[in-house]
């Protein structure tokens, strides 16, 4: 039982600061009729703190560089232009919020990495409910600490090739970022990180990207839930990273000669949990992995629903669904110093005579086919031979055929549930 | 010419009423069919009718073709005393019979898919596969004509059929994956697409798996191999390797027949 709180002394004087300053704030309206008529003429007469409002219309103003604390709202989503020439909008200002508004155009160039809306070395930006259209980069944040990119909808050029377009979502260098529910298509790649910490990349949805949905490299410590990659060139790749999380994603349709659901490259101490994986090539390649949990996922007619190489050790696979892929597993080396235990394979043949919902005898994921390819990448020509057909066959009928040690001790009978939040 | 033609005309009515011929084209059918029943999926349906294909059609064309052409020795004999080229003769019934089980292997295949009725997602694709059951047919109908021409005896002509036909669907597979494995410190994209040039079976195969998204499995050897034999010139090379598949042994049967003692 202690007193009841009262509040600090000096609450009252806090409070008329504070009144005073929204006083002080004001809301700048922008439009072709207005008394201002430019949002460069707009932020040329703001203060820190003041909002501008920009009605419907376009805007063709070249680099719109926002240099002071101010909320730019765009009310009816007014276009800015770049025509192909300029960055669009550039922000340098802390604590700025660019909502609403539909930015179009930007410049190619080799040289710059020219954005429809760049941030450079500021903290505590929003950018939210935006449309991108047509910009070689779209969203571009570097040095960046504590922004939100959220709700924005973002196409590409459609150019015919990833050297003529950016990324979708580009950051170098930042630090607590949350990335949520923007929808990226036709960029380069989705979302690319590079030197990015502690940032959490929820809910967004990449489709049809020239080459990745999500590609990220030396970022540690980044979350990625509940995200949709569907139909990009190459899927997913994540490098050279440690620490990261990823839950609840669903990879699909990721379908092409060098193409994966997720990539994992020189990953270590990472969480891949609760994931779909489907109609992907290769749902998950393994180079270089270290001590990473693939658990509670479901892997669903992928051509290979993991390749684990050699170099990756001390991983562990458990509690997984394995549902007609071509191949459950490849890998290039008959031991492996991985765990595998307790998933359920729709190819298991076995039985269980103790009814403990664990099968008595191992499964062997690796076909000797997958194997044999893996190392011989030109013996890929007998695909769908009779003479492959009979191999499996062969294997089934005879334990001792198979080439690799890798094997699952107790394989699950049943489906594993698991919950994935839509 | 026109005795020619005559002569396939008779070939092909008399072969139609071979009842075991009919049940050919209806297991062709059934397998199709249960295929689809059994899966709604078409690329599945195509796979498996592929691998049935790669299978079935070069056996039972192959072992009814020498059959047939030892069946009806006496026959060709007999005509032969009446005036007609032995030339004429020998393609005519080597045409009717290509026919006919082109012909029922088609219909078998078509009235599988008319269950499906006909809205197919991947009409492409069965049509390749169609072709590649044809030419499996003539190369196994011309092989097995050399085989009835070389050998006088039934039993060396049908053990020579069954013969290439476990090669070329076996052991020739089985040779390039000993090259492979021999020569894998080498790049092999090339040599091995001359390898399969000497299969008709591999051709058939990869004419369809090419044209499939399967072939994404292949991965980056699989780009080398489809840029060889899934562009239109390579294409046209597979394709004009199976027409000669078609027609080398039956023309070498053909030169043979003409000066044989018989």
């Amino acid at each position: 039982m202690g007193r009841p709180a009262s509040p600090p002394p000096h609450a009252p004087l806090l409070l008329t600061l504070l009144l005073a300053a929204l006083s002080f704030a004001q809301t700048l309206v922008v439009c072709k009729d207005c008394r201002i008529t430019s949002i460069k003429k707009a932020l040329e007469l703001a203060k820190d703190g003041d909002t501008i409002l920009v009605k419907g219309g376009t805007y063709r103003e070249g680099t719109i560089v926002v240099n002071k604390r101010v909320r730019l709202v765009g009310e009816g989503y007014p276009t800015l232009d770049g025509q192909r020439k300029y960055e669009v909008l550039k922000v340098t200002a802390d604590g700025v919020t660019v909502e609403g508004f539909r930015i179009v155009n930007s410049g190619v160039s080799e040289l710059e990495d020219l954005a429809g809306l760049k941030v450079e070395g500021a903290s505590g930006c929003v950018i939210k409910d935006n449309l991108f259209e047509n910009n070689f980069w779209a969203v571009y944040l570097s040095g960046v600490r504590g922004c939100r990119v959220e709700d924005n909808l973002i196409k590409g050029s459609g150019e015919q090739s990833e050297a003529y377009t950016g990324n979708g979502i580009h950051l170098w260098h930042c630090e607590r970022v949350l990335i949520r529910r923007n929808r990226i298509e036709g960029h380069r790649d989705g979302i690319y990180l590079e030197f990015v910490k502690d940032s959490l990349i929820l809910e967004n949805e990449a489709r049809n990207n020239w080459r990745y949905g999500l590609h990220f490299m030396f970022s540690h410590g980044n979350t990625y839930a509940r995200n949709l990659f569907e139909r990009n060139g190459a899927g997913v790749a994540v490098m050279y990273t440690k620490k990261v999380v990823m839950v609840n994603n669903t990879f699909r349709d990721n379908w092409g000669d060098s193409s994966y659901g997720l990539l994992l490259k020189a990953i270590t101490d990472s969480l891949v949990v609760n994931n779909r994986f489907y109609r992907n090539t290769v749902g998950i390649l393994m180079d270089e992995c270290q001590r990473t949990l693939i658990k509670e996922n479901d892997f669903v007619e992928n051509g290979w629903a993991v390749k684990l190489w050699a170099n990756s050790a001390n991983n562990t696979i458990t509690y997984n669904n394995f549902l007609a892929n071509t191949f459950d597993f490849a890998t290039n080396s008959r031991r492996s110093e991985n765990e595998l235990r307790r998933n359920y394979w729709s190819a298991y043949r076995g039985y269980d005579l103790n009814r403990d919902g664990i099968g008595d005898v191992p499964y062997k994921p690796v076909k000797l086919f997958a194997y044999i390819v893996e190392n011989n990448p030109a013996a890929s020509v007998l695909l769908k031979s009779p003479l492959v057909e009979l191999l499996n066959l062969a294997e089934e009928a005879f334990p001792a055929l198979t080439a690799v040690e890798l094997k699952d001790p107790e394989p699950l009978l049943r489906r594993v549930e698991w919950r994935f939040y839509e | 010419m026109k005795k020619s033609l005559e002569l396939l005309l008779y070939e092909l009515a008399h072969l139609l009423r071979i009842k075991g011929l009919w049940f050919y084209a209806l297991s062709v059918a059934g397998v199709s069919a249960a295929f689809f029943f059994l899966t709604g999926d078409e690329r599945k349906v195509l796979l498996s009718l592929l691998s049935f294909t790669l299978l079935a059609v070069p056996l039972v064309s192959g072992f009814f073709s020498v059959s047939y052409f030892y069946d009806t020795k006496e026959f060709t004999e007999f005509l032969l005393a009446q005036p007609v080229g032995r030339g004429e003769l020998l393609f005519a019934r080597w045409a009717a019979l290509a026919l006919a089980l082109t012909l029922l292997y088609a219909a078998g295949v078509a009235a599988g898919l008319t269950l499906k009725g006909f809205s197919l997602q991947e009409k492409a694709g069965f049509l390749w596969l169609a072709l590649s059951g044809t030419f499996l047919t003539l190369s196994f109908c011309s092989l097995a004509f050399l085989a009835g021409v070389l050998f006088d005896d039934k039993a060396k002509g049908v053990s020579a059929v069954l013969a290439a036909w476990l090669y070329f669907t076996l052991l020739h597979d089985a040779l390039i994956l000993t090259v492979v494995y021999l020569f894998k410190d080498y790049p092999l994209e090339k040599p091995v697409v001359l390898l399969t040039l000497l299969s008709p079976v591999d051709l058939a195969r990869l004419l369809v798996v090419l044209r499939l998204d399967v072939a994404a499995l292949m991965g980056l050897t699989g780009t080398v191999i489809k840029e060889l034999l899934g562009s239109f010139k390579g294409t046209l090379l597979s394709i004009s390797a199976l027409v000669l598949w078609s027609l080398v042994p039956f023309t070498l049967s053909w030169l043979l027949f003409r000066k044989k003692d018989l």
